[in-house]
């Protein structure tokens, strides 16, 4: 029995969190999961995101694939991991092989087949019919298929912890809501300009450079970044990349007309 | 021989309708169905299906085009969700009086304000009354299946109404699942061909199908006629159910229960997070709690007969609706209640929760917490006037922290 469920993903295109059940008979899962053997995380900007709590309803042995570019060190310390955890960096894999705009999802289920002990032969079955599926074929069909199998050699196969799922962590409490003014229980937002306090930078992979000695001030990728998060700067009239706004998206990055931004992955900070 | 694959919810619901052979498909997108549409379009454009798939500019349009095909003799197929089924409501009792047989799957999403795009049933609820017959299921292979059973029941001339096939947003349309997927065969055999006789418009046979103004008298009679039509679909899905198990091996009755049968307690839900609630009983079973589930499949023709006779005699009832009418409670509460009001043996409080507003889940702890609610009203002799809403320190941590952040000033309002 296998269920997956995908979330919204913060990047769009692709889910960041997929959750799966394998198991012979039917564990009466649906959608939420605590206590998993394995939790895959497609991206480490989801362990800043709030909204998700990825860490709060995991098990002692519950055992984490991370793709970041960081060391499990600068993971563990940051968010106070003691599990065990598999670090790798499987964005770069992806670009590497795919190119620029690639996503992890293929090299991410080459490497939980890996870890759950699957046949690659298996998987490079479903990988046919998914992306066959999604009309991906001939020479990129190959390279994505490639690009699973080396995420599959990268790792090794785990133990699983068995047995029943144990209950972690303390349980809830039912409330009773109460009326409340309607200066809060409506669905307004009083504070304008919060979007600042999420950081929707840190979803991307890449980031635009400007290059001054190329930049002709044409002010085109201001125009055309749908982000707002290019500036021109009021004495120089050069634009400025606000970095916590950008979503990488590499629209300036095409649009210069003189070639004046690259892009560059996004440093392992 | 039966493939079995793994479908996401979206991807067994638009199986269904190929293996059912439509001919003509209007389609509007809406998040989260958009992928039934999509699959039926790339099935149709690379060959694989032979039926005609329309994009209409509204809902409201494609309800019509649904209806005025249907009534033409046209197996016809159909899929939206939340905002686009409201958008086309008008269209839904119209199509329903047109007595237009046609399948269409519904995507449970909440409805806005506030807006999201996870399930509740306020969106298919809210088309209790229009005359589509409503499956509600909780599987992908239940949707699958659901799709075949409704038109063979939505077809039969005892019946001749529109049909709903509902499938939670996201918990299942996104969610795949091991999914069965019939021999075209088989459900040929099972689903033959739509041979529409008498009473449908053909060129040959001209009629007048949207027939204009008519006195209280006809009105009436029209309408009281839909009425019967949708309580003979109770025998109909019956008889359907019997068939599709000896053809597929798969049996869905209008209700479905779950180590029931001893239960001094009873759950009633509906939909993909009876799923929860199973897990939830088998939890609660472990600690002695004699307690079981009964989940409402057939929501529309309602099955009172099957309600009452299954939950007669428990000692207490928690209704879970997944909805909420403002200013009343859950929807489906009432009609259960009323199912069992008149036997001597109902249960001795039947006592109304509302969770999972907004796709947000509900956790063993407001599981176990229905059940103590229902319990304690047992032991009392009463239960809470209002619905119970079924909400969590933790959830309102969570809310508290956005209602910061939008700038309100928060005391504490939860006890």
């Amino acid at each position: 029995m296998c269920r997956t469920s995908p979330y919204m993903g913060l990047k769009g295109e692709e889910p960041r969190l997929l959750l799966l059940c394998a198991s012979p008979k039917s564990q009466y899962l649906r959608g939420h999961m605590s206590n998993p053997s394995l939790l895959a995380i497609a991206d480490d900007s989801l362990l800043d995101d709030s909204t998700i709590d990825l860490l709060a309803d995991i098990a002692d042995k519950t055992v984490i694939l991370l793709n970041t570019g960081k060391s499990a060190e600068q993971i563990r310390s940051k968010y106070g991991i003691g599990h065990a955890l598999a670090v790798i960096d499987l964005s770069e894999l992806a670009s590497r092989i795919i190119g620029r705009n690639a996503m992890a999802s293929v090299a991410l289920a080459g490497t939980i087949g890996r870890m759950l002990g699957l046949d690659f032969n298996d998987l490079r079955q479903s990988l046919d019919l998914e992306l066959t599926n999604i009309r991906v074929g001939g020479d990129e069909l190959e390279r994505n298929i490639y690009l699973a199998q080396q995420a599959f050699d990268l790792a090794e196969p785990i133990k699983l912890s068995e047995g029943p799922i144990q209950r972690n962590g303390k349980s809830a409490a039912c409330v009773e809501l109460e009326y409340q003014d309607p200066k809060i229980s409506t669905c307004t937002i009083v504070s304008p300009g919060n979007a600042r306090t999420r950081r929707v930078g840190d979803w991307s992979n890449f980031k635009p450079i400007i290059d001054l000695d190329k930049c002709t001030k044409c002010m085109i990728s201001f125009v055309y970044c749908p982000d707002s998060a290019i500036t021109i700067d009021g004495d120089s009239k050069y634009p400025i990349v606000d970095y916590g706004a950008c979503k990488g998206c590499n629209i300036c990055f095409t649009e210069s007309p003189t070639k004046a931004i690259f892009i560059e992955r996004r440093s392992k900070e | 021989m039966t493939k079995k694959l793994l479908l996401t919810g979206n991807a067994a619901i638009a199986t269904g309708a190929k293996l059912c052979n439509v001919d003509y498909i209007p389609a509007y997108p809406i998040t989260p169905q958009t992928e039934i549409i999509e699959l039926l379009s790339k099935w149709i454009n690379e060959g694989g299906m032979d039926a005609k798939l329309v994009t209409l500019e509204s809902e409201h349009s494609m309800l019509s085009a649904a209806g005025a095909a249907s009534v033409a003799g046209v197996r016809t197929f159909t899929a939206t969700s939340s905002q686009g089924l409201l958008y086309g409501f008008e269209m839904l009792y119209n199509v329903a009086g047109w007595r237009a047989p046609f399948v269409m799957a519904n995507v449970s999403r909440a409805v806005a304000a506030p807006m999201t795009l996870e399930p509740d049933h306020n969106d298919v609820l809210s088309a209790r009354d229009s005359g589509f017959l409503q499956i509600h299921s909780e599987t992908c292979q239940e949707a699958l299946d659901s799709v075949i059973m409704a038109y063979k029941i939505a077809e039969d001339s005892r019946v001749r109404l529109p049909a709903i096939v509902n499938l939670d947003g996201f918990y299942l349309s996104y969610t795949r699942e091991p999914v069965f997927v019939p021999e075209p065969q088989q459900v040929s055999e099972f689903l033959p061909e739509f041979k529409p006789v008498a009473g449908y418009m053909s060129a040959k046979n001209p009629m007048s199908v949207a027939v204009a103004v008519l006195d209280g008298r006809a009105y009436s009679y029209f309408k009281y006629q839909m009425h019967l039509a949708s309580l003979n679909a109770l025998k109909v899905h019956e008889e359907a159910s019997r068939d599709f198990a000896k053809t597929f091996g798969r049996e869905y009755n209008a209700v479905e229960e779950f180590m029931l049968q001893d239960a001094d307690y009873a759950i009633v839900m509906t939909n993909s997070f009876t799923t929860m609630a199973k897990a939830a009983v088998n939890e609660l079973r472990k600690a002695g709690k004699k307690v079981g589930l009964l989940r409402i499949r057939l929501v529309r023709p309602f099955p009172r007969r099957d309600v009452a006779a299954k939950l007669a005699g428990k000692k207490g009832v928690a209704v879970l609706d997944q909805n909420i009418s403002i200013g009343s409670g859950g929807i489906l509460y009432p009609e259960i209640q009323g199912a069992l009001y008149h036997r001597n043996d109902r249960p001795q409080q039947i006592v109304s929760f509302i969770g999972g507003l907004g796709g947000k889940r509900i956790s063993l702890d407001e599981f176990r917490h229905m059940l103590s609610v229902t319990e304690t009203s047992v032991k009392e002799g009463a239960a809470p006037l209002h619905s119970v809403m079924l909400f969590t320190d933790k959830d309102w941590g969570a809310v508290k922290g956005m209602l910061q952040i939008a700038g309100k000033e928060i005391s504490e309002v939860a006890s």
